[in-house]
């Protein structure tokens, strides 16, 4: 079990870490002795002294390892000894885009910034920001954004590489592409640092011909192909009138296409440009074609059944459902926000777009003009078959500790899985899931986080 | 004088006589030692601890497989050798960083001429050296994926490899994706201090040279007039100087991105500039000259720079490019100084643009028709320039291996500087170089690569001309 130490700069340069007896004799360690004091990815050798005073659970550590392990001073943390491993922490890493990085530094952490460092209050683990911008490979340390209890603010240092990666870098210009795609690659090449998500992104073919093994899944998935020809557009229209094209790893719906159908067999198109929604009607098979040729451009893309939403007046609704890991590794249902989409939009996207978000449990009582006990089925219906998926995602990439999960239901209220999103928005305002939740979402996290590292 | 060895390195299987980290080393390699010391092995970035033990009855180093594995070595390597410090160090292990898809051919067998002279090169020079590009990089464990020629098979390998000892950067040419990438890579390299350049610098932006140089006043004569492209009136306050100017993106290379604006007596304009053939357009307006410019530079930066009237022959603008390298002591030399003459009036001469190219001696005694005396005078003025240049050059930015100079000639024999290269393409070596200035100037930078890693122990960093 992990104790909480206050950690201590020592002015003395020999390599010795003074350790409170209390921790001592609750890790049963050894005086004189070599241990090796492990702070995210950099480990020291020192030797073990044991002070019968001073402070209570702390820890003395000589300037030169202190400054070595990269560890910010008067830190407040975690201690846990594994054989002759003495580890502090952990740190959980948490990897951004550059834009949210600048923000923290200039003191003004984005309110999901904020949600994690109170969440962290109790747990204590050691939280760092970084971004696609000042790694050094050659020495194993990165320039990471923490906060500082002492002074109040985030101050940038050089810290050692995390014991966990929390990958939240959400592109906002694809210049940064090919860079956070090194990061990754060169975070992961060691094999010793854990993630919170086996993938940074799920794309939206592959992990529908994965899944569509599964059958107490398969019900869930609307009928998907990948884009070849435009008859395969023509005939996926024929077979379903609505069909939606969505291109591979496109997100916030800015790269969704939808095409219906109407009586007299004239076909229409939507998408947004610009967050504006966009509606032409399509003359020949011709136009359909430049059309998409124009949207996707050399994109691959995925031809998807449409379903008819469930809505509420002439707007339609899908669900955001965010599930995530618990402390013991078990999935747990956070939160269901359903989203009311424009006007007769056959596309439901985020807020940007003209959409808005409800709480499940508040907007589906009046929807479905039921009680709420009724409701509360629903959502646990839906959270369980989320939580299915997610395993069945799992069984495919490997562990994941959160999953944003985009679920819908139709007229006849049948369920439908669209799409899992592994960086799920976490810009909801805490009005619709309330402020708790919002921690809630973050505690989770960093309980993981603890899991993962063997804390 | 040499004062390392070549051996060839050999696995071996483990003994039960022997240590697993026994590494044994021909007498003559660890002649002061007499009996296993305790020691280190270095191969590009990788260290290990061992134990050496000097061997008398080989000529080739051997190690066993599992520490051979560890450090990436393998059978058959015909490499330097040298004991210093208590380090047996093996190499230098050379990184040739290139594009990816130049990459990709490599891996699938397919060299062009140039890579196949680097590969024979490094092979003459007892050198290990590889191509790798900004991908497969593991940091954690120092290794890169790297593919070398492998002589012996007459086949391309593809392996796991240590960081370099030496980079030699011969990067041009990325993918969008890939320059980014590039960049990184470069940066981290900058972080391991045991991993030196042939080049301080991969690239030279135009006009941040032309600050640092014009600095210097025995460089300054040879300058032409440069200013950064702000507005039309730069352009405008540039012709209202000179009759002509070269618009020039600050990056370009390969007279690509190269616009030459002549003022006509009409105070009309004519401008030219080589894009797949010469286009040549003229106009009155300069602001749709600055349009034009904009467009053909992809939004970059450019310099407006003072054209020079240069020699002509037919018609067509002669200039010089001097490939100067260091010699395995570390003083320049002059590899090669061919002429080019442009062809069919186009504004630039890169090779690419068709131009032919001479021997110097060859194009101002044959086909410029000058005397003896006058081409020994010009010789001694550029050798003057190159030797400032290159000072200079290395004053402002750090040490360099290679260096390619751009040289004009005015009809009154006065010496331009136009641009230096920090990656030569030796394109002009091979189309007017007999096979001997080829072979050097390839091996060259290899040869520096050792006096670099200290393979050589005579330092001497003075520069100095053949």
């Amino acid at each position: 079990m992990a104790t909480l130490v206050n950690i201590i700069k020592d002015n003395n340069t020999d390599d010795v870490c003074i350790i409170s007896k209390s921790i001592a004799d609750a890790f049963s360690l050894v005086p004189k002795s070599r241990y090796k004091l492990k702070f995210g990815q950099s480990i020291v050798y020192a030797k073990l002294n044991i002070s019968e005073k001073g402070k209570k659970n702390s820890i003395r550590i000589s300037s030169n390892l202190f400054s070595k392990l990269g560890i910010p001073e008067n830190l407040r943390t975690n201690v846990m000894v594994k054989d002759d491993m003495i580890m502090l922490g952990p740190v959980l890493g948490i990897f951004t885009n550059p834009i949210y990085f600048r923000k923290i530094l200039q003191q003004r952490p984005p309110q999901s910034c904020r949600h994690m460092m109170n969440a962290n209050l109790n747990s204590h683990i050691f939280i760092y920001f970084f971004t696609t911008k000042g790694a050094n490979w050659a020495d194993n340390i990165i320039e990471g954004c923490y906060y500082s209890l002492d002074f109040g603010r985030w101050i940038k240092k050089q810290l050692p590489l995390p014991d966990v990666v929390f990958d939240r870098c959400v592109y906002n210009s694809s210049r940064q592409v090919p860079l956070a795609e090194n990061y990754r690659e060169h975070l992961l090449s060691g094999g010793l640092i854990k993630r919170i998500n086996s993938k940074d992104n799920l794309d939206k073919y592959y992990l529908y011909e994965k899944l569509k093994k599964y059958p107490e899944i398969r019900q869930y998935l609307p009928y998907t192909i990948k884009f070849n020809s435009i008859q395969d557009v023509t005939a996926m229209v024929e077979k379903y009138n609505t069909v939606y094209l969505k291109s591979f790893y496109g997100k916030k719906g800015s790269e969704v296409m939808a095409l219906s159908r109407n009586k007299n067999k004239a076909l229409r198109c939507l998408h947004f440009h610009s967050n504006k929604l966009m509606i032409d009607k399509l003359e020949g098979q011709g136009h359909l074609s430049r059309k998409i040729n124009d949207f996707f451009k050399d994109k691959e893309f995925v031809i998807q059944q449409g379903i008819d939403l469930l809505k509420y007046g002439d707007k339609r609704i899908d669900m955001r459902v965010l599930i995530q890991k618990d402390c013991s590794g078990k999935w747990i249902c956070l939160y269901n926000v359903a989203f009311l989409g424009q006007k007769d939009s056959l596309i439901v996207a985020g807020e940007e777009k003209g959409s808005h978000p409800y709480n499940f449990m508040e907007i589906m009582p009046l929807i479905l003009n039921k009680p709420s006990k009724y409701v509360s089925k629903l959502y646990k219906i839906i959270g369980d078959a989320s939580i299915k998926i997610a395993e069945a995602i799992e069984k495919e990439y490997g562990p994941f500790g959160e999953l944003g999960m985009d679920m819908a239901l139709d007229k006849n209220l049948k369920l439908w899985f669209i799409e899992a999103n592994t960086k799920p928005d976490r810009q909801l305002q805490s009005g619709i899931i309330g402020h708790a939740r919002c921690i809630a979402c973050c505690f989770n996290v960093i309980e993981y986080a603890k899991h993962l590292s063997g804390f | 004088m040499r004062d390392h060895f070549y051996a060839v390195i050999e696995s071996m299987p483990a003994r039960s006589s022997l240590k697993s980290n026994s590494v044994l080393v021909p007498c003559n390699i660890v002649s002061q030692m007499s009996r296993p010391a305790k020691a280190k092995i270095k191969f590009g970035l990788k260290e290990k601890a061992v134990n050496l033990i000097p061997d008398q009855n080989s000529k080739k180093v051997r190690l066993p497989k599992e520490l051979a594995k560890d450090l990436n070595i393998f059978d058959g390597m015909d490499v330097c050798v040298k004991y210093k410090n208590d380090t047996l160090i093996l190499g230098p292990l050379v990184g040739i960083l290139i594009n990816d898809s130049a990459f990709q051919r490599l891996c699938k067998g397919k060299a062009g001429n140039k890579r196949m002279r680097l590969m024979s090169a490094a092979h003459r020079s007892h050198i290990f050296a590889y191509f790798f590009t900004a991908d497969n990089i593991i940091w954690s464990d120092r290794t890169v994926r790297g593919t070398f020629y492998k002589h012996d098979t007459d086949s391309w390998e593809v392996v796991q490899l240590p960081l370099p000892d030496i980079l030699y950067d011969r990067g041009g040419g990325f993918s969008r994706a890939g320059s980014i990438k590039a960049l990184e890579l470069r940066k981290q390299l900058n972080n391991f201090k045991g991993l030196r350049k042939v080049n301080a610098q991969h690239y030279f932006s135009k006009w941040d040279l032309y600050c640092r140089l014009s600095k210097y006043e025995d460089i300054k004569k040879y300058l032409p007039d440069t200013m950064l492209y702000e507005n039309v009136s730069t352009l405008k306050a540039m012709l209202n100087k000179h009759d002509m100017v070269y618009l020039k993106s600050c990056t370009g290379s390969n007279g690509r991105e190269i616009i030459r604006v002549k003022k006509l007596y009409d105070s009309s304009y004519e401008y030219d500039y080589y894009k797949n053939s010469v286009i040549k357009i003229k106009t009155d307006s300069l602001r749709k000259i600055a349009d034009a410019a904009r467009k053909l530079m992809h939004g970059r930066k450019f310099i407006v720079q003072q054209g020079i009237e240069s020699l002509s022959y037919n018609g067509n603008k002669v200039d010089l490019r001097a490939l100067i390298q260091k010699s395995y002591e570390g003083e320049w030399l002059v590899t090669s100084l061919p002429v080019r003459i442009a062809s069919g009036g186009c504004p630039v001469t890169s090779t690419k643009s068709g131009s032919s190219v001479y021997k110097f001696e060859e194009a101002f005694l044959d086909v410029l028709k000058f005397n003896y005396k006058q081409v020994e005078d010009i010789r001694k003025d550029i050798y003057e320039l190159l030797s400032a240049v290159a000072d200079a050059i290395q004053k402002e930015y750090g040490s360099f291996g290679e260096m390619g100079i751009d040289i004009l000639i005015d009809n009154d024999l006065k010496l331009w500087f136009i641009e230096s290269n920090s990656k030569p393409a030796k394109d002009t070596v091979l189309k007017s170089g007999t096979e001997e200035e080829i072979m050097k100037a390839y091996q060259r930078p290899f040869e520096y690569a050792k006096y670099l890693s200290g393979f050589y122990d005579s330092i001497n960093m003075e520069n100095k001309y053949e």
